[in-house]
């Protein structure tokens, strides 16, 4: 009885904090502003 | 197996077939009657121009018998320079390069004719006729007897420059292979092909060999200018006065720290390029070169505080670029860089320079900018541009120039660009429209053939 109280408590909290953190969202990600990784050549570069 | 013949019995055969005497067709054709009997009797050699003369009269097309020349006068007979010249040259003309592989690869042997040989590939190299050029440098650089010979570094510089092309493996490869030669060149050519080999590496983007050669460069241009100091003609002089190369030494050094995003030592770099008081009286063409990049210097201090961060210098330099125009397009690349770097609104910026935005060949003082340079730079500026407004969330436009800039990437064959483009788009795929999605398929299907065939697979995809 007490494991499945236990069973039961674990359970619920791990559905709580998928609830305040919610899950992933797949899009989310790409509205994030993305910064620049490529810089590029300098001013009289191939001369 | 065909039965061989001579020109000579296909000369006779013709006369005979359509009953023309020898008089006669000398006429037509401009010679002698004497010289084509001769001819005929095999007491003569027969010349280029006369064998011309010869398969015109006989209405066939040029350089008919071109490949019977090489079986009657080098092959069957001792191989003779008064033939031989011409014969390249008409080849080349007619663009016969089957021929020149053919007839130059029985003088291989021949170790005199190398000196001849390399003279012919340098006129075909100063008259544009690169593809014949390159068969003669190949020949003469597998065969040369002297490993540290001028001739044969000059060789290899001719052929880095001739297998230049937009496939960026190819011109790795290239840059890689001459690279060796460039000390054993004559000091007339050194500075010259020390900065083309740095333009290729910086469309490479091998920053670590661009840091070496332009150290390199700016070593020796420094100690020729020393030396070249109270002479009036200093001998062996390269395409550009000295200084030049001390000063785009300078600037490639600085292009190369703000690369690795050190913009303190690139602005440091800047300040001995923008001033260069150690020229004494410098001539016009001297102070030409010295304002030039003295104004790069002070393009370039824009763009690295702007790369810091600096967003205040950004209507500065938009007033500089605008009494500009030959720096209007390097410092858009940078300002949307820079824009997608710190997130500022550039929109007014690409709607008052919109028409710099295509791609088309960059002039400045010294000629065209290194069209590979010029190529390298467009497909970044795409992918950034595409980013920018992506970040902004006008997602159909930031989309449609990704998949411009994917389309150029494997045009030249960037293995990081395409990469960039191809994150960008997956990272945003879910905003993409059918017609995008259609034409992604397509371009990623073309990248998955170029990385098949790198590693060596067949082309069977689909």
């Amino acid at each position: 009885m007490k494991r499945k109280l236990a069973f039961l408590l674990a359970t619920c909290s791990i559905l709580s904090a998928v609830a305040v953190v919610g899950l992933p969202n797949p899009s989310n990600d790409s509205e994030k502003p993305v910064k620049t990784t490529i810089t590029i050549n300098s001013h009289g570069v191939g001369n | 197996m065909e039965p061989t013949t001579t020109i000579t019995a296909q000369l006779e055969s013709f006369l005979k077939e359509k009953k023309i005497t020898v008089s006669q067709f000398a006429e037509a054709a401009g010679l002698h009657t004497g010289t084509l009997s001769n001819i005929l009797n095999d007491k003569k050699t027969i010349s280029m121009q006369q064998l011309d003369k010869i398969t015109s009269a006989m209405r066939l097309e040029e350089g008919h018998f071109y490949d019977l020349y090489i079986q009657d006068c080098f092959f069957h007979s001792s191989p003779d320079w008064r033939r031989l010249g011409p014969y390249l040259n008409r080849c080349a003309e007619l663009n016969k390069l089957d021929y020149i592989r053919q007839t130059v690869h029985l003088m291989l042997d021949r170790l005199s004719y190398a000196p001849l040989l390399f003279e012919a590939a340098e006129e075909f190299f100063r008259n544009g006729k690169r593809a014949a050029a390159l068969i003669l440098y190949e020949s003469l650089a597998e065969t040369e007897k002297y490993q540290h010979s001028e001739r044969l570094a000059l060789c290899h510089y001719r052929l880095f420059i001739i297998n230049l092309c937009e496939d960026q493996d190819l011109n790795t490869l290239a840059a890689i292979q001459f690279e060796p030669y460039i000390d054993r060149l004559d000091e007339m050519y050194q500075l010259d092909a020390l900065n083309e080999l740095i333009n290729v590496n910086i469309s490479l983007h091998r920053w670590q060999a661009v840091e070496l050669l332009s150290q390199k460069m700016g070593h020796k241009a420094m100690i020729q200018y020393e030396q070249s100091r109270g002479q009036s003609h200093p001998y062996n002089e390269p395409n550009k006065p000295l200084v030049f190369y001390v000063l785009y030494a300078h600037l490639s050094l600085g292009n190369v720290y703000s690369q690795h995003g050190d913009y303190e030592t690139a602005l440091e770099y800047a300040d001995l390029y923008g001033t260069a008081d150690w020229v004494d009286s410098p001539s016009d063409e001297e102070a030409q070169i010295i304002y030039q990049f003295h104004e790069w210097s002070e393009a370039n201090r824009y763009m690295y505080k702007l790369m810091r961060g600096q967003a205040e210098v950004l209507p500065e330099y938009i007033d500089y670029l605008s009494t500009r125009q030959d720096e209007v397009f390097v410092g858009l690349c940078r300002i949307v860089a820079a824009s997608n770097t710190y997130h500022f609104n550039i929109d007014p910026v690409l709607e008052r320079f919109d028409s710099h935005l295509r791609l088309k060949d960059q002039e400045g003082l010294f000629g065209e900018v290194n069209s590979l340079i010029t190529m390298d730079r467009h497909t970044r500026l795409l992918a950034e541009l595409g980013l920018y407004y992506l970040n902004n969330k006008k997602f159909q436009k930031g989309i449609l120039l990704v998949l411009e800039s994917l389309e150029s990437s494997i045009k030249i064959k960037c293995d990081s660009a395409i990469l960039r483009c191809v994150g960008l788009y997956e990272q945003f795929r879910h905003h993409a429209p059918a017609e995008s999605q259609n034409r992604y398929t397509i371009l990623i299907r073309e990248v998955q053939k170029l990385n098949e065939k790198k590693i060596g697979f067949s082309l069977g995809y689909m």
